[in-house]
């Protein structure tokens, strides 16, 4: 039986490195999913997920359990995406990845057309990263607050305490940022192709 | 209300977030605006588009480069109380190091070096109590330290003189009597005359313990040359994209390296290859396109190496005082703690090897992020 987190906390606060390495194990797909649809592409995603468990790290001695701990690391989990914006505006950084990932709509379905392996599974996977295009082709105001609301589940309350901003702008921002998706969306959806079933 | 405004309300309405009378508003707004009701299923299939893509794994080796990162963290806190060291505080400290060594220069002039007229230097084995007292509760010597003389050639085990000095301060037992020996048997190295034969015993079995934990596995860095991890990225532009993984695979592995297929389906590829041919592999990725290279970086890991040593130095030391400790404890609960913390110990050891190794294997290996286009 797997001990319970707050073995694992408990333990982890004093030191214990194999409690925390399950600890990141029980949680990577959670932030890393998080890190990846924020971001766009793995390398990059893999740096942001590594860096919010070593905040996770410095910030457990002070985790009481007041509220459950997934929600606890989600909101550190949106606190780094909050700060890479912030980083990436400081220095301007101009994620390469993101710009393949735009600029590589031909590229990727070829190489995706390349895999073996079923047609629905394929269907599916270029789908999902139609999605993820249109969301990598959104400001990063926007993206934030839809990956925080869509992926992660954050509350308006809780959207608002991490982006310290009032709920009415959490309602007018996410509202927005959906419009700003769902026309992305649309014309990626044409597309995508019109005789695909998902796309329907 | 208008459709504008109903349109902006559509997706707290979605949430429901809104207040109980502008919900009703909307959903009767709704109930008859054929147009603001399409607009409205049309956000919650978009919606639900993002609610349903899927969770996805990262990497394999994703924690232990998560706790990689959460150790070398550790160790940059340490080595930072050096970083920190501004100007006048280096020059301070180099200040007080010169008187310390004109000092010492002086007065071995005027005095001599202590042993300077013995044909061989001994080394002061300082043999402490703590264990002793484990082993027999009426020796005589048990509260007492017990100093004795070997000379330095004799003391000398295989592998890393440097570290075997640390490692002996401080440990060891009192020994019986003397016994005759010329060999000490399976190791071939001839005993040293006036030394008791325990004693060599106990010496080599420390210092093969020590060596094989601490090195046995985990090559030290180099203290000449400095240790950097290499990597760089470039934007390739090629006619046909396709083409291009085979012939930067061919390229890592004429050049002793390999591909590592970091997120093809974006167009992202990444190659390993030995640090002293980082450069031509680079000129070589260049020439298959039009290559536009983002970053060239060298990152200084020597500090980090140097932390990782130390620590497992002193793991070693720790694990060597243990098995003692276990060998000769007089009760089963002090054997028990002792084998408790030897675990820990032990397990300590093997993470930070690891880290050590990986980092080290870094250094060796440079990495180049090509992004196609």
């Amino acid at each position: 039986m797997q001990p319970a987190d707050e073995i694992l906390i408990e333990r982890s606060k004093n030191g214990d490195m194999e409690a925390f390495e399950q600890l990141v194990r029980r949680y990577e797909n959670k932030v890393y999913t998080v890190a990846y649809r924020f971001l766009g592409n793995h390398a990059d995603a893999s740096d942001l997920a590594q860096d919010t468990f070593l905040r996770l790290y410095h910030a457990l001695p002070g985790f009481r359990g007041e509220s459950s701990f997934m929600t606890w690391l989600y909101r550190i989990t949106a606190n780094a995406c909050r700060d890479e914006i912030r980083r990436q505006q400081r220095y301007h950084v101009v994620s390469l990845d993101n710009e393949t990932a735009n600029s590589g709509d031909h590229f990727m379905s070829r190489v995706s057309g390349m895999i073996p392996s079923p047609e629905e599974v394929v269907e599916r996977k270029e789908f999902n990263n139609m999605i993820q295009q249109c969301i990598n082709g959104l400001s990063d105001e926007h993206r934030l607050i839809l990956v925080m609301r869509e992926v992660q589940g954050l509350s308006y309350e809780e959207i608002a305490d991490i982006l310290k901003c009032s709920l009415g702008t959490v309602k007018s921002r996410l509202s927005r940022a959906r419009q700003a998706f769902k026309e992305k969306f649309n014309g990626q959806r044409e597309l995508f192709g019109k005789d695909s079933r998902l796309a329907k | 209300m208008q459709c504008l405004k109903i349109e902006e309300l559509l997706s707290p309405y979605l949430d429901e977030v809104l207040s109980p009378p502008v919900r009703e508003d909307v959903a009767s707004h709704l109930a008859v605006c054929t147009n603001c009701r399409e607009k409205f299923e049309a956000l919650s299939e978009v919606v639900n588009c993002l609610k349903d893509l899927p969770e996805i794994a990262p990497p394999p080796e994703f924690s232990a480069l998560v706790i990689a990162k959460v150790a070398a963290d550790k160790n940059t806190g340490k080595a930072a109380i050096f970083k920190n060291f501004n100007r006048s505080n280096w020059a301070r400290a180099f200040s007080l190091a010169a008187a310390f060594v004109l000092t010492l220069g002086v007065t071995a002039l005027m005095y001599g070096m202590p042993g300077q007229w013995k044909s061989t230097p001994p080394v002061i084995v300082h043999r402490e109590g703590t264990i002793t007292d484990v082993q027999n509760d009426n020796d005589e010597h048990a509260d007492t330290s017990v100093l004795e003389y070997i000379p330095l050639e004799e003391l000398k085990l295989p592998g890393d003189g440097s570290s075997q000095g640390s490692s002996y301060s401080g440990t060891g037992v009192t020994v019986g009597n003397p016994e005759p020996a010329s060999s000490i048997p399976g190791n071939g190295i001839p005993a040293p005359a006036g030394v008791p034969i325990a004693s060599q015993k106990m010496a080599q079995k420390e210092g093969t313990i020590f060596q094989q934990v601490a090195y046995g596995q985990v090559p030290a860095a180099s203290k000449e040359s400095r240790n950097v991890v290499r990597s760089a990225t470039l934007a390739l532009s090629t006619e046909d994209p396709s083409v291009v993984p085979e012939k930067i695979a061919d390229l890592a592995d004429d050049n002793g390296g390999y591909l590592v297929p970091v997120d093809p389906e974006n167009g992202t590829l990444a190659v390993k290859v030995p640090a002293d041919r980082f450069k031509n592999v680079l000129s070589g990725i260049r020439e298959i396109g039009d290559a536009d290279t983002r970053r060239i970086e060298g990152k200084d890991v020597s500090e980090e190496l140097y932390c990782y040593e130390d620590t497992l130095r002193e793991l070693a030391n720790e694990e060597q005082k243990l098995l003692i400790a276990m060998n000769s404890a007089k009760s089963p609960v002090e054997s028990q703690a002792a084998q408790e913390r030897l675990a820990k110990v032990q397990k300590d050891m093997e993470r930070q090897k690891k880290l050590h190794s990986k980092l080290l294997n870094d250094t060796q290996l440079a990495t180049i992020k090509i992004n196609l286009r």
